[in-house]
């Protein structure tokens, strides 16, 4: 028996080394649609307490082309929370024969510092093989050491699209009496549990995934691969304690990160009473407050530590004049406050692309702080780091998506106002004419609402005049042209519109060809946009924009000239969305009539062929021509 | 002590004239009136979101510690807020580099924002607090803050010193910036010992004082390890000279630009030599052939490439068996180069290990792939010399003076029989004696101790040749209109057709294809030449077909999908030079059978146009006979670099080419 032992040790590191890396003996059921394989992927988690936790990470990845290459560019994260212990890469080739091996002195160590901030304490590691000989294997190990437990990365054994997974596995060692949560998504992975002396140990496995790719204008990573989010129970911060296995218990903790932060300086309160003292209407006061937000203060973003969830003091905001989210978010409550109306603290993931909330997994979520103030059955919605937003607009950024109000008394689940196509409008009349040598003169007006208005809105005030100039002057698909004049308008409110106008002068807008005139009467408003076919599709469809377009063009055109070709109107009213495309030539003009509604949808993957068909349709007729000719 | 004081006071005397005559800073660090907030959008950049009112900085020699000299950087800055969208004016970065025992250091920043409340200006400190250090990377940390109290209307003012132990190059001087500035002011002062060669460049004028110059003692301390430390005290004249520049408009950048630092007004200098007295002059910036040698003998360049490599043996021999003739041989040696090895950063002068070590990693830098293919084909015993130069974003290099500074890039120049070759191996798509586009920046410098000799790429030197046919025949059953077009493409075109089928694929760069044609449109049959074989352009050939219901008319378009469809100069006016990324010379040609049941109605008119009489054309020729139509078109630029003052020509020239090329040939069913 002794013997044995022996040499099972002796045998099996040799034995296992020429199974685990040698690329030739993963199976093509791995290999099919895969540029990257999984080889192990190990995720071991010892939660010590609530404020300390090791992590270690063993993963092997082989690399079957130059499109999973990303794989082998390692870059580890580090921060004022979390320390790598000791972290090392290891190069094989094919056959699994070791090249080379990399120690963390060896890895170059940079700023990890965001665009978007001033500063923050984030670093990283990062070292790249370069290695090009298909396939080739890269192994990582390492252990890291977190102080302050914040979330838990869950376990996702499929990394990424075209990536399979021979073997993942996730651990979480924790001690008996703590409760480890999680949630499976997309999947019924359940763990393993064992008890191992005064520890707990949950063990999660699985083994030959094959690879997987989205779709485009499909449904997202999260929605449909297989998945299980991790969260503390217990955890601790910078000696901040809390819990998050409810709403409540991590609202309060987020309430409690806020505590004392409110007070303002003298002379901003008195600025308070005299803005709001005068006026009856609470409405009022909140729009005087966020008007001042907005002309004094400005978004700096600076995340240390704990500062990436607790705000700065109101009194910093007051004297600095600028703070981030949060912190600018907590100083509007404290404006709120002042004039006696109760303002809330919203923390929401923010961005036209976004991952939505999941309400019934309570843990850290969302990368945004705005405020709100509940008024009966309306609220006033507002986002604190914009200088010229509308107050009560959240639009694209932080529109239509649930997050969560925090107050005393924890986080609540609240939806933020949707934009439906009734909302987001374009509405454009255009006045134009084009001469005997196919010049273009059109003077434009359209009025944006909803959604739509924040490009107009961008270049209102994020733009400077020479970059809006460039903007229009290459935003239209017009051979040559120039836009003389451009003047906006804006009407705030809850749907914010901005009136545009704009005089565009085109040379040879229209082609002529000898006695011939051919004129595209959709100036300003084509779609482009081409389905490719696809007979193979899996996922939905998702119209994830709601709109409604309309154009009124009106073309005088040179005397003298008959119509020839005319297209015919194009009628759409289909699931798809409503079309309106329509013409008519009149001796000295030509009038044009468009109109296109779309609503936010899932189509299944039978209805892809409708879909490409009814672009087709759009193109067409927004590409359509009309030829005069000269009357002989 | 007394007389060293009389004899400065004398030199200042004697300087206010020359002063006198001069420009003044408007303005004085910490000396703010009600009256400085008056400042608005100047008449020359009247859109201006912030204004500097004053940028005013020096540059002087002290003697240090470590028994040599430090250059000491003295920089005031002063900018006037005038709306939010110039907020982001008030967060400043300032780069550090070097270690910290050989580098810069920042000393004595202090920043204030003002604000007028009420008729009186209120002053806030920026706290030491709010200060950052952002550690870069190794060699790099940024110093950075944001202005505290800041609104529209804001004047803020910053002022540091640095500290410099760099001193090849003195710290260059930008007078143009993303906001204009209403005066800048550089000092800089000299001693004697060290000599500069001042290099400017930019399309506004600066002003220089007359040099002044006055006695300056230095002291230099030398560590002494154990013993004690010994001071050394140095006199030298310095000379002081002044440069400055007043309402300065901000540097807009504009499309069919290589790189804006090129144009922006800027004032530079690089050491030459240094001597003191009783010891031999030291050359520092030598000559092409001083620097040739050294960059030969230099461990991190050319070292390695004399010796005897014989590690290289087997692979050598390997390549060159079956090679038919030298450059067979150059060509086979540049493709095992460039097909096992990666490229694993950008814009590297220098090795980054001896190139046995990059031969065994099989990957490096530009430098170090392009040594290990000269070292490669001299051992083969062809003849092959490292070219430097520098890229286009990296600004031009200077061809009078050997300023290593301004390269950043090696390629290789190959001599086979009386033909010379440029190769590039680092770039995995690149084809044998080709470069990559961004090294056309005009002067680069053959790296042979016995003949530097000067290299020009220049764009205008590139013609990009490609070449479209298309023929239409009336087969039974193939419907109203319907042929086969062969395209091929020039070589840069070859080049992202390559990327893209690489990335994508096949099939999805030819639904790019079919997404070009109109609705009606159907392509099929496609395929692609040459797409593996780098060194040749590539071939796109496919059948099309308009879908028809026999209509009456039919309008044609003998473009096709080809032919420019917008004017690619938009902007209506310009103020920097155009520079193309090549010259190009543009065919598409089409032969048609006229559909059968059809006549031409209508026919667009043949034209030819000359660009600046011989620089280029575009020419239009279209005819037809019984049989069918002939049609050709062709542009033709020779050039790539146009003055701004060819910008108008340009641009309607283009315009020209879009209206000519959506013309239509009508067909009308026969009755």
């Amino acid at each position: 028996m002794r013997i044995l032992i022996v040499i099972l040790t002796l045998t099996i590191p040799g034995c296992l080394f020429a199974q685990s890396y040698n690329a030739l003996l993963i199976p093509d059921s791995l290999k099919k649609d895969a540029r990257a394989v999984v080889r192990e992927d190990e995720h071991i988690l010892e939660i010590k307490s609530p404020s300390k936790v090791i992590l270690k990470e063993h993963r092997f990845y082989t690399i079957l082309n130059e499109d999973g290459d990303y794989l082998g560019d390692f870059a580890t994260f580090y921060d004022k929370h979390t320390s790598i212990n000791s972290v090392t890469m290891t190069l094989y080739d094919a056959t699994g024969k070791e090249l080379k091996h990399v120690k963390k002195k060896d890895m170059e160590d940079k700023s990890a510092v965001s665009e978007i901030s001033l500063m923050d304490d984030s670093r990283y590691k990062e070292y790249n093989f370069y290695y090009k000989l298909y396939p080739y294997t890269v192994g990582y190990e390492e252990e890291d050491e977190i102080s302050g437990i914040q979330g838990f990365h869950g376990w996702q054994p499929l990394a990424s699209t075209k990536v399979s997974t021979q073997h993942s596995k996730y651990v979480i060692i924790a001690p008996k009496d703590y409760v480890v949560r999680y949630k499976a998504v997309n999947c019924n992975y359940e763990p393993v549990i064992t008890i191992s002396g005064d520890k707990k140990i949950y063990t999660w496995e699985v083994s030959n995934l094959p690879a997987r790719t989205l779709e485009s204008h499909g449904p997202r990573w999260n929605e449909v691969m297989p998945h299980v989010l991790m969260a503390p129970s217990d955890f601790e911060v910078e000696g901040y304690k809390g819990n998050m296995s409810t709403w409540e218990d991590y609202g309060k903790f987020i309430n409690q990160l806020r505590q004392g932060r409110d007070a303002l300086p003298e002379d901003i309160k008195r600025k308070v009473h005299e803005l709001t003292d005068n006026l009856k209407d609470p409405r009022e006061k909140v729009y005087a407050l966020y008007d001042f937000l907005q002309k004094n203060t400005h978004y700096i973003s600076i995340q240390l530590g704990i500062g990436g969830w607790q705000p700065f003091p109101a009194d910093y905001v007051a004297t600095k004049r600028y703070g981030d989210c949060k912190a600018l978010s907590n100083y509007m409550i404290a404006l709120l406050r002042e004039a006696g109306i109760t303002g809330k603290y919203v923390e929401i993931f923010a961005g036209e692309e976004a991952p939505k909330l999941i309400e019934d997994f309570p843990c850290s979520q969302g990368n945004h702080v705005i405020s709100c103030v509940p008024m009966g059955k309306d609220t006033i919605w507002l986002e604190c780091t914009n200088q010229t937003k509308s107050p009560g607009y959240m639009g694209s950024f932080t529109g239509d998506r649930k997050a969560l109000l925090i107050d005393e008394t924890g986080a609540h689940v609240v939806s933020t106002p949707s934009y439906t196509a009734r909302d987001n409008t374009a509405v454009r009349v255009v006045n134009a004419s084009i001469n005997g040598e196919g010049n273009l003169d059109a003077e434009v007006s359209t009025i944006y609402r909803g959604i739509p208005q924040e490009g107009p809105h961008g270049l209102m005030y994020g733009a400077s005049d020479e970059q809006r100039e460039k903007y229009l002057n290459s935003l239209f698909h017009l051979p040559t042209y120039k836009v003389e004049k451009s003047h906006y308008d804006e009407e705030k409110g809850a749907l914010p519109a901005v009136k545009e106008y704009l005089h565009v002068v085109s040379p040879n807008y229209a082609n002529i060809t000898g006695k011939r005139l051919f004129i595209n009467p959709n100036l300003f408003n084509r779609s482009n946009y081409r389905l490719p076919k696809d007979s193979t599709r899996q996922y939905d469809y998702i119209d994830d924009e709601a709109f409604r377009n309309i154009d009124s063009i009106t073309i005088n055109i040179p005397a003298g000239y008959q119509p020839e070709a005319v297209p015919q109107d194009t009628h759409i009213d289909s699931k798809f969305g409503k079309f309106t495309a329509s013409v008519k030539v009149m001796p000295d003009k030509i009038l044009f009539y468009r109109s296109w509604e779309e609503s936010m949808a899932r189509f299944p993957p039978s209805d892809y062929e409708g879909l490409v068909k009814f672009y087709e349709q759009l193109y067409k007729a927004d590409h359509n021509r009309i030829v005069l000719v000269k009357k002989e | 002590m007394t007389a060293q004081r009389t004899t400065t006071l004398m030199l200042c005397l004697l300087l206010s004239a020359f002063l006198h005559a001069q420009d003044k800073p408007p303005v004085k660090f910490g000396k703010i009136s009600p009256a400085d907030f008056d400042v608005k959008a100047p008449s020359y950049d009247t859109a201006a979101e912030a204004v500097v009112v004053a940028d005013i900085a020096s540059s002087e020699f002290v003697g240090n510690v470590k028994g040599w000299f430090t250059l000491e950087f003295k920089h005031f800055k002063r900018i006037k807020i005038l709306n939010k969208k110039g907020f982001d004016a008030a967060t400043i970065e300032i780069p550090l580099f070097g270690t910290n025992s050989y580098g810069q250091r920042l000393e004595g920043l202090k920043a204030y924002t003002y604000n007028l409340e009420n008729g009186k200006v209120v002053e806030t400190k920026l706290d030491d607090k709010s200060i950052f250090v952002d550690k870069v990377n190794k060699y790099l940390s940024q110093k950075k803050f944001t202005f505290p109290a800041l609104k529209e209307g804001s004047i803020i003012e910053y002022t540091y010193t640095l500290e410099s132990d760099f001193f090849n190059n003195l710290r260059p001087w930008a007078f143009q910036g993303i906001y204009p500035c209403m005066y800048s002011e550089y000092n800089v002062s000299i001693p004697n010992f060290f000599q500069y060669v001042t290099l400017t460049q930019g399309f506004l004028p600066f002003k220089r004082s007359a040099p002044s110059s006055r006695s300056v003692t230095f002291h230099l301390t030398i560590p002494g390890g154990a013993d004690r430390d010994e001071t050394r005290n140095i006199t030298d004249e310095v000379v002081e000279t002044k440069y400055t520049m007043k309402d300065i408009p901000s540097f807009k950048a504009e499309r069919y630009t290589t790189s804006a630092s090129n144009y922006i007004s800027k004032i530079e200098f690089q050491l030459a030599r240094y001597s003191f007295p009783n010891s031999m002059p030291k050359d520092k910036m030598g000559n092409w052939f001083s620097l040739c040698q050294g960059l030969m003998k230099d461990e991190d360049f050319g070292a390695d490439l004399n010796s005897n490599n014989g590690w290289m043996d087997d692979e050598i021999k390997n390549l060159a068996r079956g090679a038919a003739s030298p450059l067979d041989q150059a060509k086979k040696i540049y493709a095992y180069v460039r097909d096992n090895f990666t490229c694993t950063s950008h814009g590297a002068l220098y090795t980054s290990n001896p190139i046995k070590t990059v031969f065994k990693n099989r990957n490096g830098n530009e430098a170090d792939l392009n040594l290990l293919l000269v070292a490669m084909l001299k051992h083969d015993h062809l003849n092959a010399d490292p070219v430097i130069l520098s890229t286009r974003s990296n600004g031009f290099t200077n061809e009078i003076y050997p300023l290593i500074s301004r390269f950043n890039y090696v390629v290789v120049k190959l001599d086979i029989d009386s033909s010379t070759y440029y190769l590039d191996a680092s770039q995995p798509w690149e084809g044998f004696g080709h470069l990559p586009q961004y090294c056309y920046n005009g002067h680069a410098r053959v790296v042979n101790p016995d003949s530097p000799q000067p290299v020009y790429f220049e764009a205008d030197s590139l013609r990009e040749k490609s070449m479209t046919t298309v023929f239409f025949s009336n087969e039974a059953g193939k419907g109203l209109l319907s042929g086969r077009v062969v395209s091929t493409k020039s070589y840069i075109e070859s080049s992202d057709i390559r990327e893209k089928v690489r990335d994508k694929g096949e099939k999805e760069f030819f639904k790019g294809v079919q997404t070009a044609y109109p609705a009606e449109w159907e392509i099929s049959n496609s395929s692609i030449d040459s797409l593996k074989m780098i060194d040749d352009p590539v071939t796109v050939n496919y059948d099309v077909k308009l879908k028809s219901d026999g209509e009456d008319i039919v309008y044609f378009n003998p473009m096709m999908s080809d032919g420019y469809k917008e004017n690619p100069f938009k902007a209506a006016e310009r103020v920097y030079p155009v520079e193309m990324p090549c010259g190009f010379d543009e065919t598409f040609v089409l032969n048609m059978e006229i559909p059968d049941g059809y006549v031409v109605d209508e026919l667009p008119k043949s034209t030819k146009v000359t660009f600046n009489e011989d620089e280029g054309f575009f020419e239009y020729l279209i005819a037809k006979d019984d049989n069918g139509i002939q049609f050709r078109s062709r542009i033709q630029l020779k050039k790539a670099n146009f003055k701004p003052e060819d910008y108008g020509t340009l641009r309607d020239f283009f315009a020209f080419v879009v209206k000519k090329q959506s013309e239509q040939i009508v067909f009308k069913k026969k009755k």
